[in-house]
């Protein structure tokens, strides 16, 4: 079984003195100008690793990816992603070459920055479905009084979102500027106002750390948490899947 | 060999610190919760899961035809009549709601369903 970590340009690069998972030595096996970096597992070894995926595992595997972006342009790999023999990852690298080097170039000089704001739900007004008073207290009363307090209940949960919109159209705007590319998700949870990633040049990773800060000092209500330089995890996609509409 | 075992984002790489990291580890936790960890394929919990599945499309179904009818009242189409009929109908479906959450030892908060980028379906 071959465990992955990343596939990376550079494959003459010499790769990293690192244990694996299951403590197995690290391989690079090369097909063209991209390489795969993985180790192989006696099977059962890496099967457990994967079947009880623990914090430990999780960060040896981030640690590796990590360890081989100083010198080589890499796509990281999801945690978790195995294959059964050396001939199955040469078939996968020789299928999706393509892919991989659109991607290489895509991130090339890039590292992805993590952004997630908090802001005060407190102000959210009541959910449908979890209005229960409104039921309550309209039981009593009639179908038509459930139904106009549903209605101003939302009225206040648009006005609520729209807010949250707006903040997030001004947090991001001077973001993207200073990005390639970006992902964001407004309101995962009533609290989280916004978690984004974007893809930055390392150069600008100094001033999108800056702009951040801006934001913190322009925004008090808010709390800004920015980290990176992370792998572009978010940033890869498979272009042969993309096409074949997979 | 380096010792690579170790959190990096209590290093490096925390670029701006909020001051309070614990909060928004509880955030990302409970934005992670849609996500099942592993598919519980033992027969008490696929009854369970069946009946999570299925409320869940339910509410979803529930608070669509509300939202619509919220409309229609925004929108002046509905008469009084219409509206008292609607109402009645939406808290009786609320009360059986309430009624299968509790014979399936459901809460509100486990009716949801992780829609990946997309966020979570309710």
């Amino acid at each position: 079984m071959i465990y992955l970590y990343a596939i990376t340009d550079r494959p003459e690069v010499a790769i990293p003195a690192l244990p694996g998972l299951e403590d197995a030595p690290l391989i690079s096996l090369a097909y063209r100008d991209v390489a795969a970096v993985a180790s192989r597992g006696a099977g059962s070894g890496v099967s457990t690793a994967l079947s009880s995926p623990e914090a430990v595992n999780v960060w040896r595997h981030e640690a590796i990816v990590e360890a081989l972006m100083p010198d080589r342009t890499v796509l990281p790999v999801r945690f978790g992603t195995v294959l059964p023999d050396e001939a199955a990852l040469r078939s996968m690298l020789k299928d999706r070459y393509s892919s991989f080097v659109a991607n290489l170039k895509r991130v090339c000089g890039r590292v992805e920055l993590s952004v997630q704001v908090l802001w005060d739900s407190d102000s959210r007004p009541l959910t449908a479905g979890r209005a229960k008073n409104i039921n309550d207290q309209c039981s009593a009363i009639g179908g038509r009084a459930y139904m106009l307090a549903r209605l101003s209940e939302e009225q206040l949960e648009r006005a609520w979102r729209r807010r949250a919109e707006t903040l997030v159209v001004e947090i991001r705007r001077p973001l993207e500027h200073m990005a390639a590319d970006s992902v964001c998700q407004v309101l995962v949870t009533p609290r989280l106002l916004l978690k984004a990633a974007y893809l930055v040049a390392r150069e600008q990773m100094k001033n999108f750390r800056k702009e951040i800060n801006n934001l913190s000092l322009a925004y008090p209500e808010l709390r800004f948490l920015c980290t990176g330089p992370w792998p572009a995890y978010n940033f890869v996609t498979d272009r042969k899947a993309d096409q074949s509409g997979d | 060999m380096t010792d690579i075992d170790t959190d990096p984002i209590s290093g490096d790489k925390l670029l701006c610190d909020p001051g309070d990291l614990e909060a928004f580890a509880t955030e990302l936790e409970q934005a992670g919760t849609s996500l099942p960890h592993r598919i519980n394929a033992d027969p008490e919990g696929v009854e369970r899961g069946l009946a999570k599945l299925v409320l869940t499309l339910i509410e979803l179904l529930r608070q669509l035809m509300e939202r619509q009818a919220i409309r229609r009242i925004e929108g002046g189409s509905l008469s009084d009549e219409e509206i008292e009929r609607l109402g009645q109908t939406f808290m009786k479906l609320d009360v059986r709601m309430e009624e299968l959450k509790q014979i399936f030892g459901l809460e509100d908060e486990e009716l949801n369903l992780s829609l990946g980028p997309l966020g979570n379906l309710l």
